[in-house]
């Protein structure tokens, strides 16, 4: 299967009894766990930006975050800021780990695997992360960021750096799924709410043939198809 | 993956926010409010915090509680014992106590200078 390292993903984990309601009051989408389940969410800012992408699942008695962002130290100094006395550490053990994307037609449908000392995260069925100690040897790649741009392409999977970024919020760049409607309050929410009521600036990721394309109107070029964030209803 | 509990990992640094000794008021309103809610009985606190989340970052957290385990500054208020935790002190330092009669959207209200911001419903502040 096409392996290609992945060194911008951030790893942390969070302990103390408090560390689930802490993050579901911070993200977009609601942290609550059924067996062996990942939830992808988003670490918004007050004005509904994106501070970070978290895929988050339980491992023993912590809570680890599969973290990509554009600044991790600002994303951590956010997450900081909001221990107020709750029962909640953050470790940062990006350091300790190698970080490896795959992605292929067929990816195992279990969300929480480990073999062979990798723990593997399958995210939204589609692609996954694998995650080993830099203690073992890093495992040959065999593909590179023009073909994984390819496959988002086909999948029509928003990325941070082309399609998602701190400068637009969920429904901007493609990640509608990982807002929860019903949640209740999170930081971000009253932004978020009042755009899908009243249906503006949410934005679509379509993938058109070049063809078809205005110049700069994609956000990932490919060499036949691209994907395009266009103004929604 | 190597969760570092094997080893030692470096925990990110907590920055313990900064104890303030915080000053408040209660408006008239709300004095009345929480004599109907206390009774006579002034053994009880209302304790006055912060959680993070909410629409705006931070949301209040009131409660009518007899003791707690959260370290506490105590004040006395017209009577009233007013807890406020020493981890939020610094965000409600200078707020008042306000209770709005209405029939949707009322109850008790904070009026804090410290916030940039607040949602809608008032209850979250940035």
């Amino acid at each position: 299967m096409p392996r290609m390292a992945y060194d911008d993903a951030h790893i942390i984990i969070l302990t103390g009894k408090d560390r689930v309601r802490f993050l579901d009051g911070l993200s977009s989408n609601k942290i609550d766990f059924q067996d062996n389940q990942v939830i992808s969410t988003c670490i918004l800012s007050n004005k509904a930006k994106i501070l970070g992408q978290l895929h988050l699942f339980n491992l023993n008695e912590m809570l680890v975050g599969i973290t990509i962002t554009d600044d991790f130290v600002k994303l951590v100094d956010y997450l900081n800021m909001k221990i107020l006395g709750q029962d909640v550490g953050i470790n940062d053990v990006t350091k300790l780990n190698y970080v490896d994307l795959i992605f292929d037609e067929e990816i195992s449908n279990v969300e929480i695997s480990s073999k062979d000392g990798c723990t593997i995260v399958t995210i939204e069925g589609k692609y996954q992360f694998e995650m080993y100690s830099t203690k073992l040897e890093r495992r040959p790649c065999n593909t590179n960021l023009e073909a994984f741009n390819e496959w988002r392409i086909k999948h029509i999977i928003p990325w941070y750096g082309f399609e998602i970024s701190s400068k637009k919020n969920p429904y901007q760049c493609g990640l509608n799924s990982q807002v929860h409607e019903n949640k209740g309050c999170f930081t971000g929410q009253e932004i978020l709410t009042r755009m899908r009521t009243r249906g503006k600036g949410i934005y679509l990721l379509t993938c058109m043939e070049n063809d078809s394309l205005k110049p700069d109107e994609a956000s990932t070029h490919g060499k036949a198809k691209s994907l395009v964030l266009k103004r929604g209803q | 993956m190597d969760c570092g509990t094997c080893e030692t990992a470096s925990p990110v640094l907590i920055q313990k926010p900064e104890v303030v000794e915080v000053n408040l008021t209660i408006t008239d309103n709300a004095q009345s409010m929480l004599e109907q809610a206390f009774g006579d009985d002034r053994s009880m606190a209302l304790l006055v915090g912060v959680l993070s989340g909410g629409c705006s970052g931070y949301m209040y957290d009131l409660q009518i509680v007899e003791t707690t385990d959260i370290d506490c500054q105590e004040l006395s208020i017209s009577g009233f014992r007013i807890l406020v935790p020493n981890s939020s002190s610094h965000l409600l330092n200078g707020i008042e106590i306000d209770y709005e009669d209405r029939l949707m959207g009322g109850g008790f209200k904070i009026n804090n200078p410290n916030a940039k911001s607040s949602c809608g419903c008032g209850e979250s502040f940035a």
